[in-house]
């Protein structure tokens, strides 16, 4: 019999079930995304999505625990930051699980998630973690017990920035990747705002322009390239500069947008420019998943009391600041 | 061998010749050479092969240009900061006056809380004169003897907005509160008063008043819900 904690994801576009053995190893990850033919995400859509698949998903989890000898021993549940909509569905399932089989129910920030299900796949102990996605552009360190982030948007996330511009040229959710693909048929760079405030960045400005650029009839491939370029360009260089005031040797790439192999390549030049190295999460890690959020249950264990179900609120705005990481000597 | 050579034309047309190298900054490589009979500071902004070209050459010249007219500006000002000697934009290269001493962030939270009220002072100094530094770490600040002198103006600007202002505070607040969080409050009493006293303390209200708002734009902030 292996111990292991199961954990739920669904803070936007996914829902998704984990199971982690409390030694680590994630052994199952299971999940489903929330897709349309046009325009983005709309929260209630998605929580309908989720409400639909979580059953399913959650029976499928538990008919592996009993296939592999697996026992559950905590439920783990990413209760923010994220959509409120959605991450109340996923919250349900969860609480619903964890008064089912008697379990303690864990609260998991989706932010740690993804920084620590990265860090798993690096070779240092103590890498500055890059997180881009669709909700989020961050650039992280650990100092002082805590997570902190030294340098964040100051508007929207590179991989909605992305989004957006697939959505004006009239792709569905998410459309991020098929701009990345025509980004890479593109021959011509046009200059775009490059927003670099200290360690902070800003990607509306340049949203803005590349839609008076879409309309006034440049290509959507030259668009496109310059957008990914110029953003791109912004965070691997913010990340150099943390890289350089840190002294740390390692740089690690997680968020759905780390499957973009020009960023990943653009992020390995700068690294090897300065003597560092770069892990990448896994694909299957990279994107929301509830694998990770059952990884951090897993470090939780024993650590962490459980919440009681009727303090298990969800935290649509939960800063990575707020959360104690007792598993990280200070 | 690339950079070597790269080195060797710039050393010519400067009329320097590098001793060595000091830094390889985030941005630029730093060099100590010899400038007709004194040491100097030679700054490279060299070529960042992550990014496209044209937008590494855009980036690279125009952040020269402005950063050694943010220098002379800031030198009339009266701020402390080291002397611009030369510039070359073909190689996106300043040579600087030397200063003796180490950065801040050497000094620790001990040094921050020495120091943050001559910091304050400085920005508000610099605030005054429509220069906003946009990179203002405890790295890029000397502390020689008893002064300290302001470097790396590579981010900087010429502007008088609240906004540019206060994300000038806000970052050197941000990392100092990182490096020293047990100190955070009175880092930043310390900062203001300095500010206050180079500035006014309607102006200070103002910049602070805007440093709360863009952190509240910060993602995740529970605080922006009430609004």
């Amino acid at each position: 019999m292996v111990d292991a904690v199961i954990g739920i994801e669904s803070t936007a576009h996914t829902i998704g079930v984990g199971i982690c053995s409390l030694d680590g190893d994630i052994l199952y990850n299971k999940w489903h995304t929330y897709t349309t033919s046009q325009g983005g995400i709309h929260p209630r859509e998605a929580a309908r999505h989720h409400a639909r698949l979580a059953p399913s998903l959650v029976a499928d989890a538990l008919g592996y625990c009993r296939d592999v000898s697996v026992r559950p021993v905590a439920v783990a549940s990413a209760l923010g930051p994220g959509l409120g909509p959605c991450l109340r569905t996923g919250a349900v399932a969860a609480r619903a699980l964890s008064q089912s089989l008697s379990l303690p129910f864990l609260p998991v920030n989706h932010l740690v998630a993804h920084v620590e299900v990265a860090r798993k796949f690096c070779s240092t102990s103590d890498p500055v973690t890059l997180f881009v996605s669709g909700g989020n552009t961050a650039v992280v360190l650990f100092r002082n017990g805590r997570y902190r982030m030294v340098g964040e948007t100051l508007d929207i996330a590179l991989g909605n920035m992305l989004d957006v511009l697939g959505r004006e040229m009239g792709y569905g959710f998410p459309s991020g990747p098929k701009v990345l693909e025509l980004a890479e048929k593109g021959t011509k760079m046009v200059d775009l705002p490059y927003t670099v405030k200290g360690q902070d960045m800003s990607f509306s400005g340049l949203l803005t322009k590349c839609k008076k650029l879409l309309s006034s009839g440049f290509s959507k491939e030259d668009v496109a390239k310059s957008a990914v370029e110029t953003a791109f360009a912004m965070v691997v260089e913010v990340v150099e500069r943390t890289v350089a005031l840190s002294g740390s040797n390692e740089v690690s790439l997680t968020g759905g947008v780390a499957r973009s192999r020009r960023l990943a390549d653009m992020l390995s030049k700068m690294c090897s420019s300065r003597g560092a190295k770069l892990s990448v999460v896994p694909s299957e890690l990279s994107g929301d998943n509830g694998g990770m959020i059952s990884y951090v249950g897993s470090l939780m264990y024993g650590l962490v009391d459980g919440v009681r179900i009727d303090s298990s609120k969800v935290v649509p705005r939960w800063r990575i600041e707020q959360v104690p990481i007792p598993w990280r000597k200070s | 061998m690339e950079n070597r050579a790269s080195t060797n034309s710039l050393e010519k047309e400067l009329g320097v010749s590098v001793i060595r190298r000091i830094a390889a900054g985030a941005e630029a490589d730093v060099y100590m050479v010899r400038y007709h009979g004194v040491n100097a500071v030679l700054k490279v902004r060299c070529p960042k092969l992550y990014r496209s070209l044209d937008l590494d050459n855009r980036l690279r010249r125009n952040r020269t240009i402005l950063e050694a007219k943010l220098i002379v500006r800031a030198t009339e000002a009266g701020v402390n900061t080291p002397a611009l000697l030369a510039v070359s934009p073909t190689h996106s290269s300043l040579l600087i006056e030397l200063v003796k001493g180490d950065s801040l962030l050497t000094k620790g939270s001990s040094g921050l809380i020495r120091y943050s009220e001559q910091v304050g002072r400085l920005l508000g100094r610099m605030h005054k004169n429509m220069i906003t530094h946009g990179d203002l770490t405890p790295s890029n600040i000397i502390v020689s003897g008893v002064q300290l002198f302001i470097i790396d103006f590579g981010l900087g600007d010429f502007t008088s907005t609240l906004e540019d202002k206060a994300v000038d505070v806000n970052l050197f607040l941000k990392i100092a509160e990182t490096i020293a969080p047990q100190d955070s409050s009175r880092l930043r009493a310390q900062f203001r008063d300095g500010y206050i006293a180079e500035t006014s303390k309607s102006h200070a209200d103002a910049v602070f008043e805007r440093l709360k708002e863009i952190r509240l734009r910060g993602r995740y902030i529970a605080e922006r819900q009430l609004q």
